[in-house]
């Protein structure tokens, strides 16, 4: 049932290959670096197949190809490793939707591109999918703080969405920002839980047209949804 | 799920079944006295933030727990999402609102959710009556667009939160 072990499947980076028995010479620092990588990715793909609350430490150090007492040199619970692959894939789809932000002049097509290539990147990556959107619900406190943090850092670019608003415009709430991107998350998650996370790309044109009509009103907002 | 001889999991699938059709049928009964359906909408979230000032245990079983009560929870959520949206479809079918989307109903569950789950889990809920304006605005501004939802800035609260206090 469980994934093949990070370093025994093609796949996998080199930097995540199990290391050779017995001395080897490699640098601690390496050492470390790839264990506990190793252990967070054997989580990630563990969570997305049997959900979080199923996730035990036995089964991700199974499928790191370590011992538990290497796991403790690092996590002190299994909720600590979620935090360290949350905060790793945060980073990762993070780069990707700045990037993806940067590549565009004009604001709304900044927020258009910056939502294609996210669901892009979770379609890519189901396991991640999972991680981010799904789980932090199940997760407990201190997951549930990341990710609210999460919002915390994405509001500001949305927020930028204010200054498009006509003169003697009703003032925005102070949270709209935090709603649309939990919403957002929301529909994702659902279609992950689903089992539809390979068709998130599909949900492109309303997710922009949901995000962007709070700014630009509604006919704008469909248009610029619809690519034009 | 059991001990001594009691099925804890039957149990617990009785009291969110008692739950989940006393939630839908107050619903069902406040949304019956409206006509549109932003006013419709709004009548079920007020209704729910009645529900949680007055039993927020409830609430929290309804909202909170199941995502982290295991299969048997996350089912639960997932059984009463399709009640909710079922609910809903209706609701946006009569309307024929012109600017629906097919996953409005997605987002309106998505954001409800966003905001009532936050407030549950961290004890807040007596927060909420100041979150239907801006919930409603969010929902709103989606299929009617930010002028048509700017109105529910400035709707004010229901009579019977009238003498309670809340921040």
């Amino acid at each position: 049932m469980l994934s093949k072990p990070p370093g025994d499947s093609p796949d996998y980076p080199d930097e995540l290959a199990r290391l050779p028995h017995g001395r080897h010479g490699l640098p601690p620092e390496f050492v470390a670096h790839n264990q506990r990588e190793r252990l967070v990715a054997s989580f990630t793909a563990l969570v997305a197949e049997v959900g979080y609350n199923a996730a035990t430490i036995g089964a991700t150090t199974e499928g790191a190809g370590v011992s538990s007492r290497t796991f403790y040199k690092y996590f002190e619970t299994i909720e600590d490793c979620y935090a360290a692959a949350f905060d790793l894939a945060v980073s990762r789809l993070g780069e990707v939707l700045i990037e993806a932000y940067r590549s565009k002049g004009e604001w709304p097509l900044q927020v258009r591109a910056a939502i294609a290539a996210g669901l892009s990147y979770l379609v890519a990556d189901p396991p991640l999918a999972r991680l981010l959107t799904a789980e932090p619900f199940v997760a407990g406190p201190a997951i549930a703080e990341r990710y609210r943090d999460v919002l915390e850092q994405l509001a500001p670019h949305l927020r930028r969405g204010r200054e498009l608003r006509g003169k003697g415009m009703k003032d925005l709430p102070e949270t709209t920002e935090k709603g649309v991107l939990g919403a957002i998350n929301g529909l994702v998650s659902r279609e992950v839980n689903a089992g539809r996370g390979g068709q998130l790309e599909g949900l492109l044109p309303d997710l922009v047209q949901f995000a962007l009509a709070p700014y630009l009103g509604h006919a704008k907002a469909r248009r610029v949804a619809g690519g034009s | 799920m059991s001990g001594g001889g009691r099925d804890r999991g039957a149990e617990l699938d009785a009291e969110w079944d008692r739950l989940e059709a006393c939630y839908l049928e107050r619903l069902r009964l406040v949304a019956a006295g409206e006509v549109g359906l932003a006013d419709r909408l709004r009548a079920a979230a007020w209704e729910s933030v009645r529900l949680a000032l007055e039993c927020p245990r409830d609430a929290r079983l309804l909202v909170v727990e199941p995502p982290v009560a295991g299969r048997r929870g996350q089912r639960r959520q997932r059984l009463l999402t399709a009640r909710l949206a079922a609910m809903l479809d209706a609701w946006i079918a009569a309307e024929e609102v012109p600017g629906a989307s097919p996953l409005l109903t997605g987002w309106i569950i998505a954001t409800f959710y966003g905001v009532f789950h936050r407030s549950l889990a961290g004890g807040r809920e007596e927060g909420l009556p100041a979150e239907v304006p801006r919930l409603m605005f969010l929902i709103v501004s989606a299929y009617a667009g930010a002028e048509a939802a700017a109105a529910e800035l400035d709707l004010p609260p229901p009579a019977w939160l009238e003498g309670r206090e809340h921040p």
